[in-house]
C-alpha cells in the first residue's frame, strides 16, 4: 500500500525587498557642475518647468584637525541656476555697431525673493541689467532681431526667431539686457543665477509661507503640486518631526528640481540622502528619520530601547523567516560622496568627501553617491556617507516573524525598536538564543489576527547603542574650503560682487497675446461631463441592501433596447423544437374521426422531421394538456409514424395524438425529443352503454351515431332527460350526397316543465355484411360549440 | 480559548462629508459607534499593511457585488473618494451584542480606491495611494505656448 506525503512548500514573501543595498546603479559625472561658457539655451516646449529650490543660512559645525574640533561658522545653501532664455531682442548701432542684447529667461516655477545683484552672472562674469518678476513677463521690451548692416563692420550673426511672449503664470521671469563692442563674441553665452532664496513654499517647521531649504517642505510641495494625491493621505505630523530631523542634522536641499521623473522614485532616492525613509503609516505618506531620534530630534546614541520584546510565546508556527545579507553586501567600501562647495560670492565647484567604517582609503571597494545636484554642505555629505557606510557593514540580516496578536497591537508602530529573543536548544548542556534588535520595517494586521512584522537588523555595540547612529554622530567635516580657481576677476562691472541689493521688479504682460484659452480645446457642451454628475447613493436605514436601480439615475448611460445578435450556424444547439402543434389534417368537419379516415401529419418547423401517432386514452389527454408530449409513454401507444396515418378500430374511443420530433444525430435513434403534440376528439365508437351527465339549461347537443341504412338506432334515456328519436336523416352509403330524411331528435325536460327538443345530426358509417364494426353511437356533441361532450364513463 | 475579538469598520469620505459607513462585525445589525451608525455590510479586509513603498503596502477589501455598494465603490473610484479602515479590538467576555465604549483601536489605513475587480458577484476593491510607480510626475508643470508663446530659437 502506498500513501501520499503531501508536500508543503513554503511561498517566500517579499524579504528581497527588504534588501539594504542603496548602492547607485550608475556613476556619472557630477550632476550638480555647471557650464559657464556654453551658448545661451532656449527654452523647448515641453520641457518641465524647473523648481529652484533652496535657502542660504549661516550654521555652526565642527570642523576636525587631528585630535582636535573646532566650531566653524559657516554659510551653506544657495542654488546656481543656468535658465533658458524664452524671447530675445537684438539690435546694433548703426555707427558703432555695438550690439544690444535682450533676452527674457524663465528661472523657476513658483515665486521667490528678488535675487540679488551680485548673483547675477552672464558667463562668470556679474554683467547686464536685470529685472525679476512674478507671474508675467520681465521687462518691458520686444522680442525682435533688428540688426542693420554697418558699413566696414561684420554683420551680427543673431537669432532670426527671436520668440513672441506668453502669459508666464505662476513662474519667475527674468529680463537681461547687455550690450556687446563690436566684435564681441561673447553676446551669446549663458546667463548664471545664483538663487539664495528658492521659490516660496509652505514651510512644516515655521508654519509659514517662504523659502525652504527644508527636503521635507519640497517633499509636500511636489506631492501637492503633483495633483495625485489628496492632502488628508499626507502624515503632516511625521512630515513634521522629519523636517525637525534635519534641520538639526543640517541636511539641506539646495537645488534646481528639473529632470522629469516620477515622484515616488524621487522620494524614494532623495530620502535616504537625508537620512529619512519613506513611510507608509495608516496610509498616509511621510518622511521619517532612519536612525533613532531624541526628543529635540538629535540622533539617539543612548542604549537603544525597544518597544516590544517577542519570544516564542508570541510566534506562530512557521512564523520565522530570516535571511542573511551576504558578506560582499557587507563588506566596508568607500563612500565617494559628491557634493557642490558653494562660495557666498562665487560659482560653486564640485567637491567629494571620501567616509569609510575603516581608516583605510585605499584598495578598497568605492561606491560614489552624487549629491551634488542639492547638497552644499560637506557636513550632509560625510553624516550620509557615514550612515551608508555603517549601515552597510553592521546590517547583517533581516526577518519576519508572525505573532499573535498582544499589548502590542495598540503600540507599535513602524520604525520602532523591537527585540526578537528566541531560545534555541540543540544541546542538552547549553542553551543559545536568537536575541538581536530590529526595526520594524512594515507591519500586516491580518484578520484572522494574527501579525506579520518586517524587520531589519538594528545593530547595537556592546552598551547596547547603536552602531550606525554612532557612526552618524561622530561624522565631523574636515572643513577645507577649496579655491575656486577663478584667475580672472575683471570681467565684473566694479562693485557688483559685493552689491546686495535686489535687481528690480519690473514686467508686464505685453499687448497682443493671444485669448488666455488660446490652447484650450473647447469641449461641447452637448457631451457628457466628467465626472458624471450623480446623486450620492441613499443607504436606508435598515441593513438591507435595497439594490433600487432608480438611485442610479443620473449616472453613465447604458445602451438602448434587448440585445439580438445573429445566429451562430455552426456552434449553435440543434434545434429540437418542431416549431408548434401545427393542425392534423384529414379530420372530418361534420363529425369525429372514425375507424377508415386518413389522417395527415402537422407541418413542423425543422427540416427532416418524424410524426409518431400515439392513442390515448380521453382522461389521460384532458389530465396532461400542455404536457402530453412528456408522458406519452405508459398509458398512450405508439401505433404508426409517418406523414399519414390510417385511423384502425384500435383507436376507438381515444384521441389520436401526433407528436413531432426533429432529426438529432446524437440521440440513438437519430431523432430528438417530441415536441408539438396534437390530438384530435376521440374517435367515434360504440356509445350505448356511455352516461353523461345531465345537460344543463339550454344546451343543445347534437346526437351523434352511426347507423345503418337499414335500421334506426334509438338512444334509451340514460338519467332525466328523456332521448327519442322523431324523425332523422342519413346518408345513403352508397351515394354520400343523398340526404334521407330520417330525423333524430333529442328531448328532454328542463326543470320548471319545459321541454326541449334538439333536432341532432346523424352520422353513420357504411358497412359491409363482412365488417366486423359494431354500429356505434358516436355521442353526443355540443351544438353551440361543437365539442364533443365527453362521456362519464 | 481567545477572548479577543477584533471589528472592522469601514468609511467612505472625502474629509467634508461622509458617504458611507459600514462594519462587518455584528451581522445584520447597525451599531453606533463613534457618534455615527454602522451599518452591516459583509466586506472582508485582508489585513492593515504599513511599511515603505514597494513592501507591498495597501490593502484590499472584498466586497458582495450587490447594486448599491457597486454603484458606491464606483463613486469612490470616480470622485477620488479617501476609504478609512479601522480595526478594534475588544474583550468578548464583555459582549458581543454591540461595541464596547473601551474597545480599543489597533490599525487604521487611510487610501484612496486605486483599482477595483472581481467577478460578477464579488468586488476585490484595492487602497492605497495614487502616486503611480511609473510614469513622470514632477516636476509637475511643462512649459507651453500659453505660458511662454513661441520661444526664442538659438
Amino acid at each position: 500500500m502506498s500513501s501520499i506525503i503531501p508536500v508543503n512548500i513554503p511561498i517566500g514573501g517579499p524579504m528581497v525587498l527588504l534588501s539594504e543595498s542603496d548602492a547607485p546603479t550608475t556613476e556619472s559625472a557630477a550632476q550638480g557642475s555647471s557650464a559657464l561658457e556654453s551658448r545661451q539655451r532656449a527654452i523647448v516646449i515641453g520641457e518641465p518647468i524647473p523648481i529652484v529650490f533652496g535657502k542660504r543660512v549661516e550654521r555652526t559645525t565642527y570642523k576636525w584637525n587631528g585630535d582636535v574640533s573646532t566650531a566653524v561658522v559657516y554659510d551653506v545653501g544657495g542654488v546656481f541656476v543656468s535658465p533658458g532664455a524664452t524671447e530675445g531682442r537684438f539690435s546694433n548701432n548703426a555707427t558703432t555697431n555695438e550690439l544690444s542684447v535682450k533676452l527674457h529667461l524663465v528661472l523657476s516655477q513658483g515665486d521667490m525673493p528678488q535675487l540679488q545683484v551680485r548673483d547675477v552672472f552672464q558667463r562668470a562674469c556679474r554683467v547686464g541689467t536685470w529685472k525679476q518678476t512674478y507671474d508675467r513677463r520681465a521687462g518691458t521690451w520686444t522680442p525682435g532681431n533688428f540688426i542693420t548692416a554697418v558699413a566696414g563692420k561684420q554683420l551680427w550673426d543673431c537669432p532670426i526667431f527671436c520668440g513672441t511672449s506668453g502669459y508666464y503664470d505662476d513662474l519667475t521671469t527674468l529680463s537681461y539686457e547687455n550690450t556687446h563692442a563690436d566684435g564681441d563674441d561673447t553676446w551669446d553665452r549663458q546667463v548664471h543665477c545664483f538663487v539664495r532664496e528658492g521659490i516660496i513654499v509652505d514651510r512644516l517647521i515655521e508654519g509659514t509661507a517662504g523659502s525652504s531649504n527644508n527636503v521635507c517642505d519640497l517633499a509636500v510641495y511636489l506631492i501637492k503640486q503633483s495633483s495625485r494625491f489628496p492632502d488628508a493621505l499626507i502624515d503632516t505630523a511625521t512630515f513634521t518631526t522629519a523636517a525637525n530631523f534635519t534641520e538639526t542634522q543640517q541636511l539641506y536641499y539646495n537645488g534646481e528640481f528639473s529632470e522629469s521623473q516620477n515622484l515616488e522614485d524621487w522620494l524614494q532616492d532623495i530620502s535616504t540622502y537625508f537620512l529619512l525613509r519613506v513611510s507608509d503609516k495608516n496610509g498616509k505618506k511621510a518622511f521619517r528619520p532612519r536612525l533613532p531620534i531624541t526628543g529635540a530630534y538629535a540622533i539617539d546614541t543612548g542604549v537603544a530601547a525597544w518597544e516590544f520584546g517577542f519570544t516564542e510565546d508570541h510566534l506562530l508556527p512557521d512564523g520565522f523567516e530570516i535571511e542573511w545579507i551576504p558578506f560582499a553586501d557587507r563588506r566596508p567600501t568607500i563612500m565617494q560622496m559628491v557634493w557642490r562647495q558653494q562660495p557666498d560670492d562665487d560659482i560653486g565647484l564640485i567637491r567629494t568627501s571620501l567616509v569609510n567604517i575603516v581608516d583605510a582609503f585605499t584598495d578598497q571597494p568605492t561606491e560614489q553617491h552624487d549629491l551634488s545636484q542639492f547638497c552644499s554642505s560637506e557636513l550632509h555629505a560625510v553624516k550620509v556617507g557615514a550612515y551608508l557606510a555603517a549601515r552597510r557593514a553592521f546590517v547583517t540580516h533581516t526577518l519576519r516573524i508572525r505573532v499573535k496578536p498582544d499589548a502590542y497591537n495598540t503600540t507599535l508602530a513602524l520604525g520602532d525598536i523591537v527585540r526578537v529573543k528566541l531560545r534555541r536548544e540543540t544541546d542538552l548542556s547549553s542553551v543559545t538564543f536568537h536575541d538581536y534588535l530590529y526595526e520594524v520595517e512594515r507591519i500586516n494586521k491580518t484578520l484572522s489576527g494574527a501579525v506579520e512584522l518586517d524587520l531589519i537588523h538594528f545593530p547595537i555595540d556592546a552598551s547596547g547603542r547603536s552602531v550606525v547612529a554612532l557612526y552618524v554622530q561622530a561624522a565631523s567635516v574636515k572643513g577645507y574650503v577649496y579655491d575656486t580657481g577663478r584667475s580672472d576677476f575683471t570681467c565684473d562691472i566694479p562693485g557688483r560682487d559685493t552689491d546686495d541689493d535686489p535687481i528690480p521688479d519690473e514686467g508686464g504682460d505685453p499687448p497682443g497675446l493671444p485669448p488666455t484659452d488660446t490652447d484650450e480645446t473647447p469641449v461641447d457642451p452637448d457631451l457628457p461631463t466628467w465626472p458624471p454628475t450623480v446623486p450620492d447613493p441613499s443607504w436606508p436605514d435598515n441593513t438591507v441592501d435595497p439594490d433600487d436601480p432608480n438611485n442610479q439615475a443620473g449616472r453613465e448611460g447604458q445602451p438602448v433596447g434587448g440585445i439580438n445578435n445573429p445566429a451562430d450556424p455552426i456552434d449553435s444547439a440543434t434545434d429540437t423544437d418542431v416549431g408548434g402543434g401545427g393542425t392534423i389534417g384529414g379530420i372530418p368537419g361534420d363529425r369525429p374521426v372514425l375507424p377508415g379516415d386518413t389522417l395527415t401529419s402537422p407541418t413542423y418547423l425543422c427540416p427532416g422531421y418524424k410524426t409518431e401517432w400515439w392513442i390515448c386514452p380521453p382522461a389521460y389527454v384532458a389530465n396532461n394538456v400542455g404536457v402530453l408530449e412528456e408522458n406519452l409513454t405508459g398509458a398512450c401507444e405508439l401505433v404508426d409514424e409517418g406523414s399519414e396515418y390510417l385511423v384502425t378500430a384500435a383507436a376507438q374511443g381515444k384521441h389520436i395524438v401526433a407528436i413531432g420530433r426533429c432529426p438529432d444525430p446524437s440521440q440513438p435513434d437519430g431523432f430528438g425529443p417530441a415536441t408539438g403534440a396534437t390530438a384530435t376528439d376521440p374517435v367515434g365508437d360504440g356509445g350505448e352503454s356511455s352516461i353523461y351527465a345531465d345537460p344543463p339549461s339550454a344546451t343543445e347537443y347534437e346526437v351523434l351515431t352511426a347507423e345503418t341504412y337499414t335500421q334506426y338506432r334509438y338512444i334509451t334515456s340514460i338519467t332525466g332527460p328523456v332521448f327519442y328519436f322523431k324523425q332523422g336523416s342519413y346518408v345513403d352509403h352508397s351515394n354520400p350526397s343523398i340526404i334521407h330524411n330520417r330525423q333524430l331528435r333529442l328531448r328532454w325536460t328542463e326543470p320548471g316543465g319545459t321541454v326541449v327538443d334538439v333536432i341532432p345530426t346523424f352520422f353513420w358509417q357504411y358497412d359491409y355484411p363482412e365488417d366486423t364494426f359494431p354500429l356505434p353511437f358516436v355521442g353526443l356533441k355540443y351544438k353551440s360549440s361543437g365539442q364533443i361532450v365527453p362521456p362519464i364513463s | 480559548m481567545s477572548n479577543r475579538g477584533q471589528a472592522q469598520y469601514l468609511r467612505i469620505y472625502n474629509g467634508a462629508t461622509n458617504y458611507e459607513r459600514f462594519q462587518s462585525y455584528y451581522v445584520n445589525e447597525a451599531v453606533t459607534w463613534d457618534s455615527a451608525t454602522w451599518e452591516y455590510q459583509p466586506f472582508v479586509v485582508n489585513g492593515l499593511i504599513g511599511g515603505t513603498p514597494g513592501t507591498d503596502v495597501g490593502i484590499t477589501i472584498d466586497i458582495p457585488a450587490t447594486e448599491t455598494l457597486l454603484q458606491t465603490f464606483k463613486d469612490a473610484l470616480n470622485f477620488n473618494r479617501l476609504c478609512e479602515i479601522k480595526l478594534y479590538e475588544f474583550d468578548t467576555r464583555l459582549s458581543n451584542a454591540a461595541p464596547q465604549a473601551g474597545q480599543l483601536l489597533i490599525g487604521v489605513y487611510v487610501g484612496e480606491v486605486i483599482s477595483m475587480g472581481g467577478s460578477f458577484s464579488l468586488l476585490t476593491v484595492r487602497l492605497g495611494s495614487t502616486l503611480a510607480p511609473v510614469g513622470a510626475q514632477v516636476p509637475p508643470r511643462k512649459f507651453n505656448n500659453h505660458l511662454v508663446g513661441a520661444p526664442i530659437r538659438l
